[in-house]
């Protein structure tokens, strides 16, 4: 029993990792080794690579705070939320622990906060990749280059030199990470899952933070408690998938549990996206097999293969036994809010009950978006 | 079924008639303070219609592939939805809002892709055989023709460029890149869109009709540095169709040297559209009311806009960015590399050349200022004012306006609040130029 208890707050210790209070702790410590930290704004850029370099890379969270007063100077309020808040928390010099700043030109939203970080030179290094948009021979061919220069780049920033060893022993520990949340996920496979939907979003974005060897040790090591771990919950709760980007805090997750639903699933990018997809290492092309990695799992929704975005959705909902979906879609992101018009009709034929709503970077409106998730959720049940 | 009732043909008709009437209007009583050369451009916008109506009447295929003249090389007409949306302003538009609302379809986005999907939706607008998507277009122009082409199973074709100023290069690799690319389109084109065909002389004979109506704004471009200046807002302001749209492009190259010979007489009469004399020269940038008329406003106040900031045009009219036929590291172009090279509009680069395109307007045109319109949903031009705006005041001593507003939904548009804004703009313009002179 004692035991348990332990466990138990090792978890939550965990989980409590990406909370304001603790989020820069461990880069904190990092920084104390007289090493660097690099802030990463998108789950495009191989954190091997950084890591080969002995940076931690540390993915940013922008402020939870409501109020963008210093963004708003360079950005409108009609733009990403994600990316306000990120610059918020640039100029308000809550990130200038980092050493510098990686991401690729996703969308158009990144890449304008990207020149704007440039412009402001803050971090002291930025770098942006550049991501090609569709997968084909050709496209894969000039990604590789990219994340060639990123590897340059990262050498020059560093002051290393990357050799194919030091990458593949990243990969090796990248890929235990990516296996052992996975095997996380897989326990949402359960009748009672052993977390629920906000404390998996409180583990992912943990991993996204720590050093990726002390996150791997910790959750190895709360693996067969999470076997056994039986959170109260009633089991006859319908079991949803939600999906949305830039969804960082587990608050917005608590308010679908709250409505009377169980979160089982996701389709964020804080979430099975970041992890899903091991990088082959049985190869003699480290760096080649990394780079199609990055490309090959489940894509961001400015990608533009909807219809297999959609297909792995409906995949997900009959492997995770869900009933229905939830999306929660940041204000002003424009991709979700195109593709969930054609989410609506795919899902629709398919019978899958599909609710897409907006919702703002930091906690708010909660009241008005629990009213429309416990409507959803009682015409499920 | 009737061919107006027909899907896609009731805007096509009715612009069709639209141009007829300004046609009719011209010839019987022609207005001396415009253009003569007007009439060949509403011929030009009517056959383009016309051909747009056969094309639909017939089977033909409707369908884009970018910017140059490979539509037509395939054996495609033009289809040109995004700029068909930019006339359905006022009711019409507030009307195709309400839609995009009761679809659950955001109506916080660019107001031009929002519009666009009910139209093409409601059968308003014809639906394309073959849709392209890029990286280099803008973020929602990518959204609304995927989600088009997704939603109603349209074969489409992504092509992804990168950065041209990535890393400062300009290289074969990535020229190459994009051609190859264009390749695996044009292949894809002619195995899935029923009666497209690559013509590679109707590719080079487009080619250079493009070339001869670009020189011609080239020529324009050295006209609108003239003081005063000759051109009104509306003018400037106007978002041109390369002569490759139309279906006669050698009547398009007459229209534009006929437009820039008449412009080059006011030059040299020294006539200039502010009234009663030109005090100020602003840059008008992203996009505008385009239900109200702000440049005759900004005229009778003694302000002038010679030009207007949007994707890639003023690199092309300034020379800065090459034109069709422009040598590339001394060599010509194949005519799907001359594709290739042109898949590049400057905002979807990264932003220190959108910054400096404005900077370069600016300076060609002896600017004063710069009216900055942050449009609903562009997040490619919004995120960038005041960036734009801190760089005009360091290098050249000018202010911006960074004003917020939408281009076609008008219901919240508030005209004396958005005058008033441009009216402290010209008091704050004029006290610069002064302290500057």
């Amino acid at each position: 029993m004692k035991t348990n208890h332990n466990m138990e707050d090792r978890l939550r210790n965990l989980l409590a990792a990406n909370k304001v209070e603790n989020r820069t702790k461990w880069a904190a410590a990092w920084k104390q080794q007289g090493k660097k930290v690099m802030g990463l704004l998108c789950i495009y850029v191989p954190e091997e690579v950084i890591s080969a370099a002995g940076v931690l890379p540390w993915r940013i969270t922008g402020s939870w705070e409501e109020s963008t007063t210093q963004a708003s100077f360079y950005r409108p309020e009609m733009t990403c939320r994600y990316c306000s808040h990120v610059l918020e928390s640039v100029l308000a010099g809550d990130l200038d622990f980092l050493d510098g700043v990686a991401t690729t030109q996703v969308d158009d939203d990144f890449k304008r906060l990207w020149d704007v970080l440039k412009y402001i030179n803050k971090p002291p290094f930025q770098h942006i990749m550049y991501l090609p948009h569709t997968i084909s021979k050709n496209t894969l061919g000039m990604w590789h280059r990219s994340v060639g220069e990123f590897i340059q780049a990262m050498e020059k920033f560093a002051g290393v030199t990357i050799k194919d060893d030091d990458i593949l022993k990243q990969i090796e520990i990248y890929n235990q990470m990516r296996d052992l949340l996975h095997r996380v996920y897989q326990m949402r496979k359960n009748q009672t899952p052993p977390l629920t939907g906000s404390e998996v979003l409180s583990l992912t974005t943990a991993a996204r933070i720590m050093p990726k060897e002390e996150f791997n040790l910790e959750v190895e090591s709360l693996l067969p408690y999470l076997e056994t771990r039986k959170p109260e919950m009633n089991n006859n709760k319908p079991r949803l998938l939600l999906c949305g980007e830039f969804l960082d805090n587990p608050d917005y997750v608590q308010i679908v549990e709250d409505a009377g639903a169980m979160v089982v699933m996701d389709e964020l990018d804080t979430g099975s996206k970041y992890f899903t997809g091991m990088v082959d290492s049985s190869k003699d092309d480290p760096l080649g097999q990394l780079a199609d990695r990055y490309m090959n799992r489940p894509g961001l929704s400015r990608m533009g293969d909807w219809h297999s975005q959609a297909n792995q959705i409906i995949a997900w909902v009959k492997e995770y036994d869900v009933q229905g979906v939830v999306e929660l879609r940041q204000l002003y992101s424009l991709p979700l809010d195109y593709r969930s018009f054609y989410l609506s009709k795919i899902l629709e034929e398919v019978g899958i009950p599909y609710l897409s709503i907006n919702r703002e970077y930091h906690p708010s409106h909660m009241g008005m978006l629990s009213t429309r998730v416990e409507a959803f959720v009682e015409m499920i049940q | 079924m009737s061919s107006l009732n027909k899907p896609g043909l009731a805007y096509l008709k009715n612009e069709m008639a639209r141009c007829e009437r300004r046609i009719k209007k011209i010839n019987e009583k022609p207005d001396p303070a415009k253009p003569k050369s007007n009439i060949l451009l509403y011929e030009l916008e009517r056959d383009l219609r016309r051909e747009q109506i056969e094309a639909c009447e017939k089977g033909k295929p409707l369908g884009i592939t970018g910017l140059g003249p490979l539509t037509r090389a395939m054996g495609m007409t033009p289809w040109d939805a995004i700029m068909a949306a930019d006339r359905t302003h006022g009711n019409a538009a507030t009307e195709y809002f309400a839609q995009v609302r009761k679809l659950g379809m955001p109506d916080h986005t660019c107001d031009r892709c929002s519009i666009l999907v009910p139209m093409i939706l409601n059968g308003d607008f014809p639906k394309p055989n073959f849709l392209f998507t890029s990286n280099f277009e803008c973020l929602p122009v990518f959204l609304a023709h995927n989600l088009l082409a997704e939603y109603l199973q349209i074969p489409k074709f992504n092509i992804d460029r990168p950065f041209n100023n990535y890393m400062g290069e300009r290289n074969e690799e990535q020229l190459q890149y994009v051609t190859d690319q264009i390749k695996e389109m044009v292949e894809y084109i002619e195995t899935t869109v029923p009666d497209c065909k690559y013509n590679e002389e109707r590719m080079i004979e487009l080619l250079e009709y493009d070339r001869q109506y670009l020189q011609t704004f080239q020529e324009l471009w050295k006209l609108k540095a003239a003081i005063p200046c000759p051109l009104n807002g509306r003018e400037s302001f106007r978002e041109i169709r390369l002569s490759n749209m139309y279906p006669d492009p050698a009547k398009a190259v007459k229209y534009m040297r006929l437009y820039v010979d008449e412009v080059g007489e006011r030059v040299e009469k020294g006539l200039g559209a502010a009234q009663p004399e030109e005090k100020l020269r602003l840059l008008w940038s992203v996009a505008g009311p385009f239900y109200d008329d702000p440049f005759s406003w900004l005229e009778q106040r003694g302000v002038a806009v010679p030009a207007a900031e949007m994707t890639v045009y003023n690199g092309w009219f300034s020379g800065r960015e090459p034109i069709w036929g422009d040598p590339w590291n001394g060599r010509q172009l194949s005519p799907l590399e001359e594709e290739a090279r042109q898949f590049d509009f400057v905002w979807g680069r990264l932003g220190s050349d959108w910054v400096n395109t404005h900077l370069h307007s600016c300076r060609d045109l002896h600017l004063d200022g710069i009216i900055y319109f942050l449009q609903w949903g562009c997040p490619v031009s919004n995120n960038l004012g005041r960036v734009v705006a801190e760089e005009a005041e360091k290098q050249l001593g000018i202010p911006t306006l960074l004003i917020e507003g939408r281009m076609l939904e008008s219901s919240g548009y508030n005209q004396k609040d958005f005058y008033a804004k441009l009216g402290d703009f010209i008091d704050v313009c004029t006290a610069w130029k002064e302290k500057r002179l």
